[in-house]
């Protein structure tokens, strides 16, 4: 077991410029005419966790209170502006299926170029493809340009190589189940499949149940800072009666 | 892992003693010495017939290690006696250094006159000399005041020309063709020593870093770079099968586009410049294939991180690899219009000799010059998006201030050592040395070159390292 990952006191400073500036020459003249102007807003607060190799972990909260900031962080999308974060090991990101694509390649290229960018080598996505291809159900699709495929078929495509490549901490952003009722059946097995093989996971979600079924743990931030972490019924329970009295 | 180690250094300080030893196959007599040739003046004028008893002095500073021929221009009247000699005597301050007699039936048609010394022992390089003609009538030189600079024409400083003790403003029509000595070879073993070491000191403290375990900047570049290889690999592939696939003609426009462009430019400035440089075509094809390389390289480098703001927003990746694979895969079809350019030098009749080994040198000069400028501008363009409009200006200005279409010699000469400082000129420089030159330009230029591809690197390098971590807030 051990740790893998390891939040410590990360705080996320967005410095919001308030005239926002895209070229060069309103850029100076309000430089020259000190009207650059700044609000400081802090999506995430001196948050500091641990995750052990295994957990699986629900991240709830309201809307705006920095789940998703803290799972970019994680990913090493945002670098924290104060603190630090240490994985040590892959980290797979599912925060929106397909964003790697490339619309004129094919499904079998994409495979690959997915592949690529979550760092993966030649060898292992070449040992993986065919259970990428299978798991997609996509058949003699995949030589096809993925311009050509349905909104489904893009979905499958894409949550076939996300999870079928075994990372070692998996990020899921609010997407269990994707495609028609066969295919969010086969992928909420695969999914339970991985936590149960002893992935780390971290989920965001706002459906408690689905948190509640899952996660062993759960951690509940509150306006960018930590305000629970603990066993995940307990934290859900206190979760459900703070959105009550609102 | 270790023994691994020490392998690898083993390995590495063959393939670097291999290199080098090829290096110094292709630039040794290179290095050495090189043949020069001097320009000549316009002919602006004839001096009065050359009779007995009158003589024309020269001075003129020579500007070899050793002299092969001096070149006038004569002409040789139509009742010149038959049996008559031109006489020449070669002479530094009082001492005679050569002496000739040329029989009127050897100057050619033309009026060139070739007097080759040869058993001369010469004096330093600049040093000034005399040459003094002595005839029997029949005989005049041409003379001038300007020299060629393009299609125009330039006053130069000329002087020491005299007829019979009397100063005439001008310069005799007179080349000197002749062989410099270099001092370089003697140095080469040194320096490639001394880089040796310093490259296995380089190593050898990597190494005691990752042993360790303390934190390094090449030790994380090489993970990286080790790492996302195969993305690299993938991107530069996906670049270069998406650039043609709807195309007809494909990858053969890789090939096409620097013919079609050579010959609009050569269309355009035929009657302009096409006297003045040998092998035009040549010329002009090596000077379009390298700019645009630089230009499609850099603009498409500047445009990666922009363009890719999606991928960026949604998934962590080094994200040199995206400039870092523009200008690798705009590099396959350099490496690809190179193809008719070696055709083309097949069909003009140039020489092909040993130092073309070297293109692939020049290549890598230029690709990590790219590189360094797609990092820079990559990041500029994330914070200000009129970096594109400004380079798009300055990709043209350097256009025009780089010798692509027109010859070096149409340059001022007191704009020429600024000229010289633009990179651009020292690739395409280096390009035709070994192209059209056959032979190894001289270390000054390997310097420069390798120097302004690792300052270009270095400043990418950086600028790209302190703003990349805030490129996913502007995008």
């Amino acid at each position: 077991m051990g740790e893998i990952i390891r939040v410590d006191h990360v705080s996320m400073n967005f410095r919001m410029n308030m005239n926002r500036t895209t070229s060069m020459k309103e850029w100076t003249i309000a430089k020259l005419k000190r009207q650059l102007k700044y609000q400081d807003f802090y999506a995430l607060n001196d948050v500091s966790f641990s995750v052990q190799r295994g957990e699986i972990i629900g991240i709830i909260g309201t809307n705006g209170s920095g789940k998703s900031t803290l799972l970019k962080v994680i990913c090493g999308i945002y670098k924290p502006t104060g603190g630090s974060v240490v994985t040590a090991g892959r980290v797979a990101p599912m925060l929106e299926l397909g964003s790697g694509f490339d619309y004129e390649l094919s499904g079998s290229e994409n495979i690959f170029l997915n592949g690529a960018i979550m760092g993966y080598s030649e060898e292992f996505l070449k040992s993986r493809y065919q259970d990428i291809v299978a798991f997609s159900e996509l058949g003699d699709f995949i030589h096809q340009p993925i311009k050509t495929y349905s909104s489904g078929m893009m979905m499958r495509l894409a949550f076939s190589v996300a999870t079928l490549v075994d990372p070692e901490i998996l990020i899921v952003d609010e997407i269990l189940a994707v495609g028609d009722e066969s295919f969010r059946r086969k992928s909420s097995a695969r999914m339970k499949e991985m936590m149960s093989g002893g992935t780390t996971v971290l989920m965001v979600s706002h459906d408690l149940g689905s948190i509640q079924e899952m996660c062993g743990r759960a951690i509940w931030l509150h306006h960018g800072r930590l305000h629970s972490d603990g066993r995940a019924d307990l934290v859900c329970e206190d979760y459900m009666r703070f959105t009550d009295s609102l | 892992m270790k023994k691994n180690y020490y392998g690898r250094l083993l390995c590495f300080t063959l393939a670097y003693i291999l290199l080098a030893l090829l290096l110094f196959w292709i630039v040794k007599d290179d290095w050495r010495r090189t043949a020069i040739s001097t320009d000549a003046v316009n002919r602006g004028g004839v001096l009065p017939e050359l009779t007995e008893e009158q003589e024309i002095t020269q001075e003129f500073s020579l500007a070899a290690d050793s002299l092969t021929s001096l070149t006038l221009s004569a002409n040789r009247q139509p009742g010149a006696p038959k049996k008559a000699a031109l006489k020449a005597v070669l002479s530094s301050g009082e001492k005679k250094l050569y002496e000739t007699e040329i029989p009127y039936s050897l100057i050619g048609p033309e009026g060139a006159v070739h007097i080759e010394p040869d058993g001369v022992e010469w004096p330093a390089r600049g040093t000034p000399l005399t040459l003094s003609l002595k005839a029997e009538g029949g005989l005049s030189f041409w003379y001038g005041q300007t020299r060629s600079a393009g299609k125009f024409e330039v006053a130069t400083e000329t002087a020491g020309l005299r007829m019979n003790g009397q100063a005439v403003d001008g310069e005799l029509v007179l080349v000197q063709k002749g062989i410099r000595n270099l001092p370089y070879t003697r140095y080469y073993w040194p320096a490639a020593g001394l880089l040796l070491l310093v490259l296995l000191a380089v190593i050898q403290y990597c190494h005691i870093c990752r042993v360790r375990g303390k934190e390094n900047l090449l030790n994380r570049g090489v993970m990286l770079m080790k790492q996302y290889r195969y993305l690299l690999k993938t991107l530069v592939v996906r670049d270069f099968k998406i650039k043609y696939r709807a195309s007809m003609l494909g990858v053969l426009w890789s090939f096409l586009n620097p013919l079609l462009m050579t010959f609009v430019y050569m269309f355009v400035f035929s009657t302009l410049f096409r006297s003045s440089i040998e092998n035009f075509v040549v010329y002009l094809m090596s000077g379009i294939i390298l700019f645009n390389y630089f230009s499609e390289a850099s603009n498409l480098g500047m445009q990666s991180i922009v363009g890719n703001a999606g991928l960026i927003k949604k998934v962590y990746m080094p994200k040199y690899i995206f400039p870092i694979s523009k200008v690798l895969s705009s590099g396959i079809n350099l490496c690809i219009s190179l193809i008719p350019l070696l055709i083309m030098m097949l069909l003009t009749g140039v020489r092909f000799s040993k130092s073309l080994l070297l293109i692939p040198l020049v290549l890598l000069f230029l690709i990590l010059f790219c590189i360094g400028v797609s990092l820079t501008l990559a990041s500029a363009m994330v914070y200000f998006r009129d970096v594109q409009f400004l380079w798009g200006i300055l990709l043209t200005i350097l256009n025009f201030v780089s010798p692509i279409f027109y010859p070096e010699s149409i340059i001022p000469a007191r704009f020429i050592t600024l000229y010289h400082m633009n990179p651009m000129y020292q690739y395409l420089f280096f390009m035709r040395t070994i192209t059209l030159g056959g032979i190894s330009p001289t270390p000054i230029t390997y310097l420069y070159c390798a120097l302004a591809s690792l300052i270009s690197l270095a400043v990418g390098l950086f600028v790209f390292r302190r703003s990349q971590s805030n490129f996913v807030h502007h995008l």
